[in-house]
């Protein structure tokens, strides 16, 4: 499941020439794999209930019936796009979870912030006052 | 003083005079009034006590480390929009852009009016206090230096059109324009309670657990004699020891207006208002695109508004600055095509309108005690927020916007200056929005009338003894402005009234 996580928020932020993808980028993988143990079930619920719907809906976006992880880059990107925008409410809400969770570990790369210019974030500490 | 963080197998036993449950701007604010006072007060807080150092510089740290649930709460009805809050010592004060607005005159007369409390005597005691706050939170306009460009961009849109505008007061001291608000403000610079009240009232001989979530308050008939839960870690959320705190004088209920009535409803409290009465100011932001850099990482998050539309049509315009990771969700689609789509991200501005929602909820509990919202914006609401976003369109066309991003299905992507009519005709459906909410009011409101309130004017509930309210569950209305300033001013007047009774 941890792959296939990591294969459907790579297919939200694929990266391009300028920018590495999630899957390509340093900090991206490992925070989902800290993502996946950490959140509450919730998150993790809806997360995997995401990865599903994407991973099997190609057949209703782009016509092909396969599963995502199986199509061309352009027909994975094309079905990405649609089934995270599409008109259908509740899919695009799962997908939204999707969509936050690949931009929150693909956002605080070190070489994504650099090339828009930012400030890599320093480690988070986790810490807290009486912590043991 | 002392404090009690997670503690894994002891039971804690500890009394005191009053229990506070909660430390953002209403329990911190109440139990400072307490212990300077005099008043032995043990404060509860279902999160950690994290200082600055301890702040995650991310925004996956922040959620992780800062927010309720990882930000899983949604409200439940037509649509499903996530709620907003912090869940740590000092609660959504550590997480929020510090934003200070006094309470507004007309929101006294409208309490007074349809809810039998509030009038020039209450406005008269809140603004003091309010004037108190200001000073010991080091109240400040924000620097023009520290503005960013976003918020430059909507002060000058709003001076061009006319319209009302105001750089944002906050409980900033010494803003570096980090725009870091959401993570805590490693650099120390905001004022949240743990960083000001919380220790204050340590000093004063108070204590405070963290890690230390209620589940219910001990009743002795009708009396409130403390409250008792278990700990529960931070990062794990596995359960430890059970934690029980008696109170000689009274409990105070500062939870939040999700937390606070799922509370008093698993200890049992009756009233036919509670859960009932929940409001907030749900806001959309809509992204405009420049022909040179605007670069949200630079600026005070929110730097500027506008109340100019408070009244009438009802919300609020402000800017607020998102860490890149944010920007990029809030983009349409995926892959290549959102990848073409961030690029114009250093670009962008983000502005804000909320709206001044007149649309009430209830508030349950759900499975594992955590709240259930039920809310849904009716169509005058949603017509509000419509015309909030064009609008907030309009002023980015005002200052040179290629185009905006509206975020609304059914529209397109891009808008341009000439299509800003296509506003008028999209549908007001709640589910095509992208909605943040945020501001919470009620669900344990205060009133003349025991029928339809459940607290009175000082926050004492009504039919119990020695049980209070004291954060914004007890707001009756919402106010069409930050509401920070007014939980805090309301909780020191209850605690003003808890301490003039019991003297």
């Amino acid at each position: 499941m941890g792959w296939l996580t990591l294969q459907a928020l790579d297919a939200v932020i694929p990266g391009n020439e300028k920018v590495p993808g999630l899957a390509a980028s340093q900090r991206g993988p490992i925070v989902v794999a800290e993502l996946r143990r950490e959140a509450p079930f919730e998150m993790r619920l809806v997360l995997s209930l995401a990865v599903w719907v994407w991973l099997l809906s190609p057949i209703f976006t782009v016509w092909v019936p396969l599963p995502a992880v199986l199509l061309s880059k352009r027909l994975k990107s094309l079905h990405t796009d649609r089934i995270t925008s599409t008109s259908f409410y509740l899919i695009r809400q799962v997908s939204l979870v999707l969509k936050q969770v690949a931009g929150i570990a693909w956002g605080q790369d070190p070489e994504v912030r650099a090339a828009y210019q930012m400030a890599p974030y320093p480690e988070d500490p986790g810490s807290w006052k009486g912590m043991s | 003083m002392t404090h009690q963080a997670f503690e894994p197998k002891q039971h804690i036993q500890w009394d005191a005079d009053y229990v506070v449950i909660g430390t953002g701007a209403g329990g911190a604010a109440a139990a400072s009034e307490l212990a300077r006072g005099g008043a032995e007060v043990v404060m509860v807080e279902a999160g950690p006590w994290r200082d600055p150092s301890d702040y995650p510089a991310s925004v996956y740290g922040s959620f992780r480390d800062l927010f309720d649930r990882w930000g899983t709460t949604v409200t439940r009805g037509k649509a499903i929009w996530p709620i907003i809050q912090g869940s740590c010592v000092g609660g959504s004060t550590v997480i929020n852009s510090a934003i200070v607005v006094r309470t507004p005159g007309d929101i006294f007369d409208q309490w007074q009016r349809e809810h039998g409390v509030g009038g020039d005597v209450l406005a008269e005691r809140v603004w003091a206090h309010q004037d108190r706050i200001e000073e010991e939170l080091f109240v400040e306009t924000t620097r023009p230096d520290r503005l960013g460009r976003s918020s430059e961009l909507a002060a000058a849109a709003a001076q061009k059109m006319g319209i009302e505008g105001h750089l944002m007061r906050r409980s900033v001291k010494d803003c570096l324009g980090s725009a870091g608000c959401l993570q805590g403000c490693r650099h120390g610079k905001k004022q949240s309670t743990n960083l000001q009240w919380v220790p204050e009232v340590l000093a004063r001989g108070g204590s405070i657990l963290s890690c230390a979530p209620v589940q219910r308050i001990v009743m002795e008939g009708r009396r409130a004699a403390g409250v008792e839960g278990r700990f529960r870690h931070p990062r794990s959320r596995r359960k430890g020891g059970c934690f029980t705190v008696r109170a000689r004088k009274g409990v105070l209920v500062a939870a939040s207006s999700t937390h606070t009535p799922c509370i008093l409803q698993r200890s049992g409290i009756k009233s036919s208002a509670l859960g009932y009465g929940f409001r907030a100011h749900p806001g959309c932001a809509i992204p405009g695109v420049y022909p040179d850099p605007v670069g949200m990482d630079f600026g005070a998050t929110q730097g500027w508004a506008s109340v100019e539309f408070r009244k009438t049509p009802g919300y609020k315009l402000e800017t607020l600055n998102l860490p890149l990771e944010l920007a990029a969700v809030r983009l349409k689609g995926g892959g290549s095509a959102l990848m073409e789509r961030i690029e114009e991200l250093p670009r962008m501005g983000v502005w804000v309108a909320a709206c001044r929602a007149n649309s009430s909820g209830r508030v349950t509990n759900s499975f594992g005690g955590r709240p259930a919202v039920h809310y849904i914006m009716d169509q005058a609401d949603m017509h509000r927020l419509r015309d909030g976003l064009k609008k907030t369109a309009e002023l980015h066309f005002e200052m040179g916007a290629t185009h905006v991003l509206p975020g609304i299905q059914g529209l397109p992507y891009k808008l341009t200056a000439d299509e800003l009519h296509r506003f008028d005709s999209v549908s007001t459906s709640p589910k095509a929005y992208t909605v943040i909410i945020s501001h919470l009011f009620g669900g344990a409101v205060m009133g003349a009338d025991p029928k339809t309130s459940f607290c009175d004017g000082s926050g004492k509930a009504y039919g119990y003894d020695g049980l209070y309210i004291a954060d914004a569950a007890l707001l009756p209305t919402n106010l069409g402005v930050n509401p920070q300033h007014t939980i805090m001013a309301m909780a020191r007047v209850v605690a003003e009234d808890i301490l003039e009774h019991n003297s």
